[in-house]
């Protein structure tokens, strides 16, 4: 959907974020009181709520054009659903790799939608900012990927059943007043036989509904689902442009992008600080691509692994090098 | 093998749990990263963890077992570690699982090293009563899964090389005394290209040992339809196959047969959800007439790594139940 005619204006070049932010040690230090019984749930609350505060302060100062809430109360983004939902058990311990593990959720039941999850924080977020403040959800081809299923006969039952439940959550978040909703979908390019079971579970969670919508996409084999991917019905792709130092233009080379497009043109993987000329220089090779009106710019990914002081460098970094950019595209 | 049926453990096997004994390994590696426990007392807390993994697949009913793969990193990168011209690198997602494996870089050429898994396979061999299948992933997938930078090494040179390096020590392996050796190669659903060089390989396996061990070859984690034809041609004892990616494989047998005994790998490794005997008999019921009468098993369709441990028990043993009372009906 136009983002004019939701009544959102923004400058050449919008500047956002993924989603996470780094959470500061309070918040660590907050949620290892709360396991062991020092401190009330209220209390790890009235923490997070601080930190979202400090991060919203961040970019407002900075000149950020469209906010996040920086997901300072989330942990996994498919658990932080799992966990809330009925339907949903917590699973045991899966591993990932080396010594690494996680909690892998299980479809037991009929997952159903019973109250917002996300719907509080996005408004304590946007009561901070007169920015625009993204919606931020866990798409449902992700969700089912990323979980077990002992109740739905089929992977695709299962997505679907899903994209009824995060469209009520998109529901409440336009009823709160929401424009701007991001629904990531990180698996969707990993079983390519399934992406036409993204594009119908999208167009489940998003049609008809008045919003703006944006998917995140990384770390993928975006050759396999290029141009396919472009029938997932969102407004903005958001993806990584700096971790495959811009490789994704050859798809877009030979087949033109269509939609509108969240550059990611730092990596959240490195702790190295992109120089301005480097940022400058993505930049300028992507707007070779894609018109400039279709442009906005962010971070590769979430920056919770970053330290706070990184992730505030890139973003710094981002803002820094558009407003330049901006001055000579205008 | 005179019984109609057996049940077999495929591969690998969740080593973690929610139980302080279920945690000892995870917090042994800990330990052993801050050097708070020598690597002898790593190895003896390792052996010992092997062995309750053993005694597991026994207690749930299973005929062969496995040492549930607990001392590898991945599948990829132990097998080639330690040898010479191969250095170990980052990380790369395992096929479409949510598993990530360490990505060999081959940099010179490369030999395998004395002793090469020696240990491991004696350690099984002499900690079961019941018969001990030796897993190894083929020269095809970890040839694919690896990155060569030795210009010495074309197309399918470097597979070639890793067969000719395994032949030269899978020999003193079997002499321990395993039962069968599994050959586990899911990149030939993805490639066929190497096809040639995976069959001299398993044809000169099967020429020296096949009267002391059972050759198998598993496919799994792809879509074998398109395969099978293929995999029929392939000088192995039996062919273990992941039935969960295509819908008409049982079809396809139906229709073909078999020449080979059949490892049906008809339980989801998957996915937590119990099979019944209502999806399971009635596909037993239609393909093994088409079988020869003696060697077959019934498995799980991949390794249950990626299952919580108790969900992994649950589906071994009830594995084994449908075993019994299949052999009991029939
Ligand atoms: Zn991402």
């Amino acid at each position: 959907m136009n983002l004019e005619s939701l009544g959102i204006k923004l400058p050449l070049f919008p500047v956002s974020s993924v989603g996470s932010f780094p959470k500061p040690l309070s918040i660590k230090k907050a949620r290892a009181q709360f396991c062991s019984g020092e401190i009330s749930e209220n209390e790890l609350f009235e923490v997070e709520k601080e930190a979202t505060r400090k991060w919203i302060e961040f970019q407002n100062d900075i000149g950020i054009d469209v906010v996040v809430d920086g997901e300072m109360y989330r942990g996994d983004m498919v658990a932080y659903f799992a966990e809330r939902l009925p339907g949903f058990e917590v699973g045991g311990f899966v591993r990932s790799y080396g010594n690494r593990y996680y909690r892998k959720p299980i479809v037991t039941g009929k997952v159903s939608w019973e109250k917002p999850l996300t719907v509080s924080w996005w408004e304590y977020a946007q009561s901070l900012t007169k920015k625009p403040v993204k919606g931020m959800l866990t798409g449902p081809y992700t969700i089912m990927d990323w979980s077990f299923n002992e109740y739905y006969n089929s992977r695709r039952d299962t997505a679907l059943a899903l994209a009824q439940v995060v469209r009520r959550e998109v529901e409440a978040l336009i009823a709160a007043g929401a424009r701007i909703i991001q629904i990531d979908e990180p698996a969707c390019s990993v079983r390519t036989d399934e992406l036409s079971l993204v594009v119908e579970a999208m167009d489940a969670v998003t049609r008809d509904l008045s919003a703006y919508f944006l998917t995140h996409i990384c770390y993928g084999d975006f050759e396999k689902i290029y141009p396919g991917m472009l029938d997932i019905p969102v407004d903005n792709f958001d993806l990584e442009m700096s971790n495959s130092d811009n490789s994704l233009l050859t798809c877009f080379k030979k087949q033109p992008f269509t939609k509108d497009l969240s550059a990611g043109v730092v990596d959240v993987h490195t702790h190295r600080i992109e120089s301005h000329e480097e940022v400058v220089k993505r930049i300028r090779e992507i707007a070779e691509f894609v018109p400039l009106k279709q442009l906005w710019i962010d971070p590769d990914c979430g920056l919770k692994t970053r330290s706070v002081k990184e992730a505030k460098q890139k973003l710094r970094t981002i803002v820094d090098t558009v407003k330049e950019l901006r001055k000579e595209f205008h | 093998m005179s019984e109609k049926l057996y049940a077999a453990s495929h591969s690998h096997y969740p080593r973690i749990g929610e139980s302080d004994a279920h945690l000892r390994l995870r917090r042994a590696y800990h330990q052993k990263d801050k050097g708070k426990i020598t690597d002898q007392e790593f190895l003896n807390i390792e052996d010992s963890y092997v062995q309750d993994i053993i005694l597991e697949q026994e207690s749930a009913g299973l005929d062969v077992v496995t040492d549930g793969l607990i001392r590898w990193r991945d599948s990829i990168s132990h097998v080639l570690q330690n040898w010479k011209g191969v250095h170990i690198n980052g990380l790369l997602r395992f096929f479409d699982t949510n598993f990530y494996f360490r990505q060999p870089i081959v940099v010179d050429d490369v030999k395998i090293q004395d002793g090469w898994l020696q240990r491991e396979v004696q350690y099984l061999v002499s900690h079961t009563s019941k018969r001990a299948k030796f897993v190894l992933t083929g020269p095809v997938t970890l040839a694919s899964l690896s990155k060569i930078q030795a210009s010495q090494y074309k197309d399918g040179d470097f597979c070639e090389e890793i067969a000719r390096n395994l032949l030269s020590r899978i020999d003193s392996l079997l002499s321990l005394g395993v039962s069968q050796i599994q050959i586990d190669e899911p990149y030939i659903v993805k490639d066929q290209s190497l096809l040639p060089v995976l069959k001299g390989f398993l044809g000169d396996i099967r020429k020296s040992y096949h009267d002391r061990a059972h050759v198998i070859l598993s496919v799994h984690t792809g879509d074998i339809a398109s395969v099978y034809s293929d995999l029929q041609d392939m000088p192995v004892d039996s062919l273990l196959l992941d039935f969960t990616y295509s819908a008409k494989l049982p079809e396809i047998i139906e229709r073909d047969g078999s020449a080979k005994s059949l490892g049906l790998g008809l339980l989801d490794g998957r996915n937590t959800k119990l099979e019944n005997k209502e999806d399971i008999f009635p596909i037993l019921e239609k393909l093994l007439p088409r079988l020869p009468s003696r060697g077959n098993f019934l498995s799980t369709s991949t390794g249950l790594e990626y299952l919580p441990r108790d969900r992994a028990y649950n589906k071994i043993e009830r594995l084994a139940s449908l075993v019994a009372e299949w052999n009991n009906e029939s």
